[in-house]
């Protein structure tokens, strides 16, 4: 074939892919704004800097690296793991239905893959029981985030329509489907593809969404998806969302790089009307909540390295304890009254919420891919029965930790397989009471953690 | 960053983010964490200049191409990924052999280097000249030319169906050649 030739089918093959399913995420200019702010704090530290900023404060380098300060004695193994009645040890056997991950309720698991926006899996068995198939498409990271009273909140596709340049326009619909059957009850238009743990959550008595628009949070009655009541905020104020108790709370800053202050505002979840509970100085970024607190982060003073974390209760109590950065984290979780936080070099930490202090510095057990690597390592799962925090790598590895000492205390490997195209996300980890259920790509394998054994 | 270049950043991103990420979803062999990460990088230096940018899709992009470059510089020492694709991403309508030349150029087209890559989409998708090329990835035209005839002899490698170089080629050759040669 001559050369002329060869770059012809080249040029062919660049236009034949179908790019017109690729749709930037809606909240693309916020992730670029905040992953700039942190990328600042981290380069101030000397660490080098390339990871995607899919959640907030996934840059952030916590910890110490100190030796482990063991505020408990060392104990025995964790109590022995149970299997759920009817439980036996599964892989995947639902292609297309999990890729883009699941939630655990009940001896369900309720997932979302390229085939299906909404899929329910025996959580004993592996098995497919209902799906409601994608509106043309189904890719991405999102999947179902909630159940409740029988009813599975996901997101779809707004339309399968092209626009009519060609592109496809797509748009994200919040979904509630029954559990029971798989029949779709309602959907709500949402103004952006943001389909993160920001953009809907159960609140007391509603679901509390994002729409109509980009700074409207209003909350749906969960059988009927009607309004119930709405909040809206200034244009240059970006509010960040959590739950407290079945509470909404916003987390309100002047969009800006560098906002000065956080008002933190209470929303009654019947009537939706505001009460500003705290003002916090500076920007601070949601890490997550810890019982009846939110749990936040932000920088400290010029010291870039330096950052405070803060916790601030439903009445708006707060106590500050500073922090260190230390490079960028692989995965990190609030489980119970600790930040769990692993480190790209693989150290496993726990910092007690309540004091500040670093409880025990560990090797994690598990590959942790290189910071140019996209999918990191699965945010960690925590069995309070047990007593251990489970960690899982998209190579397969599993490793469990005394929560208390950071001990090792049970490790295996799994074959997951290589994930799909287009589902190159970070694999998910699944606690099915004391059973675990670990996600790369489209294999998913039950498996239960024989500790001690 | 002033409230009206916060706002303008804001709203290009939401116009443009789409165009730009199927550029890098190309730029990336069809991964698309990866492209949405090159996306970030490249928006995020923009956002830090905006108001000092004249063009601001024009900059994003040449941002998007040398990082691809820098990336490789950075990580040659390493394998390259390989990043499966799905068939039918490659096929578009047509069928038969057609498609299943690009399916098999698709999945070559991932296995260049990233620069080689970068060239290949500068090339055959932007469809720019050398030169333009050059002036992007901010390297001399011949290396440009060099890139763009090892990117493709290596997809003739990796797709025998693209054969051997052809009798044009063979021709040019011989119109080089020495003339006592030649006879």
């Amino acid at each position: 074939m001559t050369t002329e030739r060869v770059e012809e089918k080249v040029r062919q093959t660049l236009h034949a892919v179908a790019l017109d399913r690729v749709r930037a995420p809606g909240d693309l200019a916020e992730k670029v704004v905040r992953r700039r702010s942190r990328r600042r704090f981290s380069q101030a530290a000397g660490t080098a800097v390339a990871v995607a900023a899919i959640s907030v404060g996934a840059v952030f380098g916590f910890g110490d690296t100190g030796t482990a300060r063991h505020e408990r004695p060392v104990r025995p193994a964790a109590s022995p793991a149970t299997p759920p009645e009817g439980w036996k040890p599964w892989q995947s056997s639902s292609p297309d239905a999990d890729e883009r991950g699941c939630v655990v309720d009940g001896a369900a698991l309720y997932c979302s893959g390229s085939k299906y926006d909404a899929a329910k899996i025996d959580a004993n068995t592996g098995k497919r029981l209902w799906g409601v198939e994608v509106n043309r498409e189904g890719d991405g990271n999102d999947h179902p985030f909630a159940v409740r009273d029988g009813v599975v909140y996901a997101y779809r596709n707004h339309t399968a329509e092209n626009l009519p340049n060609g592109d496809y326009s797509g748009g994200t619909d919040l979904m509630a489907v029954n559990a029971g059957t798989g029949k779709v009850l309602w959907t709500v238009k949402m103004p952006q593809d943001d389909r993160t743990d920001q953009a809907a959550m159960l609140i007391d008595g509603a679901v509390l969404a994002n729409t109509p628009s980009v700074r409207t949070m209003s909350a749906l009655d969960p059988l009927t998806g009607k309004e119930k009541w709405h909040q809206t905020w200034a244009k240059g104020i970006v509010c960040q969302r959590a739950v407290l108790s079945a509470v909404p709370y916003l987390l309100c800053t002047p969009d800006v790089e560098s906002p000065g202050y956080t008002e933190i505002l209470r929303l009654d979840p019947v009537t939706g009307s505001t009460t500003k509970v705290a003002t916090l100085p500076g920007g601070q970024q949601l890490v997550g909540t810890s019982g009846d607190r939110i749990v936040l982060i932000a920088a400290a003073g010029g010291d870039r390295k330096d950052m405070r974390l803060t916790t601030v209760s439903g009445s708006g109590e707060h106590a500050s304890h500073p922090y260190r950065v230390d490079g960028p984290l692989a995965t990190f979780d609030v489980v119970g009254e600790r930040l769990i936080t692993v480190s790209r070099q693989g150290k496993a930490s726990a910092h007690s919420l309540t004091t500040g202090e670093t409880l025990w510095t560990r090797p994690v057990g598990v590959k942790v891919p290189t910071v140019d690597t996209m999918p990191g390592i699965a945010t960690p799962v925590a069995s309070a029965k047990q007593g251990v925090v489970y960690f899982f790598s998209p190579n397969g590895d599993l490793s469990g930790l005394d929560l208390h000492t950071g001990e090792q205390v049970w490790r295996t490997h799994v074959d997951t397989g290589k994930p799909r195209p287009g589902f190159g996300g970070s694999p998910q980890l699944l606690l099915y009471d004391d059973v675990l259920v670990a996600r790369n790509g489209s294999k998913m394998v039950s498996l239960l953690p024989r500790i001690g054994d | 960053m002033e409230a009206s270049s916060h706002d303008e950043f804001r709203e290009f991103v939401q116009m443009r983010s789409t165009a730009l990420l199927r550029l890098a979803v190309l730029l990336t062999g069809g991964d698309r964490y990866a492209a949405e990460d090159l996306l970030q990088i490249a928006l995020m230096k923009a956002y830090g200049r905006w108001g000092r940018i004249e063009q601001h899709e024009a900059y994003i992009r040449q941002v998007m191409y040398r990082q691809q470059v820098n990336r490789w510089r950075l990580q040659r020492h390493r394998a390259e990924t390989t990043v499966p694709v799905l068939p039918e991403e490659a096929t578009g309508a047509g069928a038969g052999a057609d498609a299943e030349l690009r399916i098999a150029l698709w999945a070559a087209l991932g296995r260049l280097t990233k620069r080689q890559r970068a060239v290949v989409v500068l090339r055959y998708f932007e469809d720019l000249p050398e030169a333009e090329v050059a002036a992007l990835l901010g390297c001399p035209v011949g290396t440009v030319r060099s890139t763009a005839h090892r990117s493709l002899a290596k997809l003739r490698l990796l797709v025998p169906e693209l054969g051997p170089e052809g009798p044009k080629e063979r021709i040019q050759s011989l119109s080089y050649t020495p003339k006592e040669v030649q006879r």
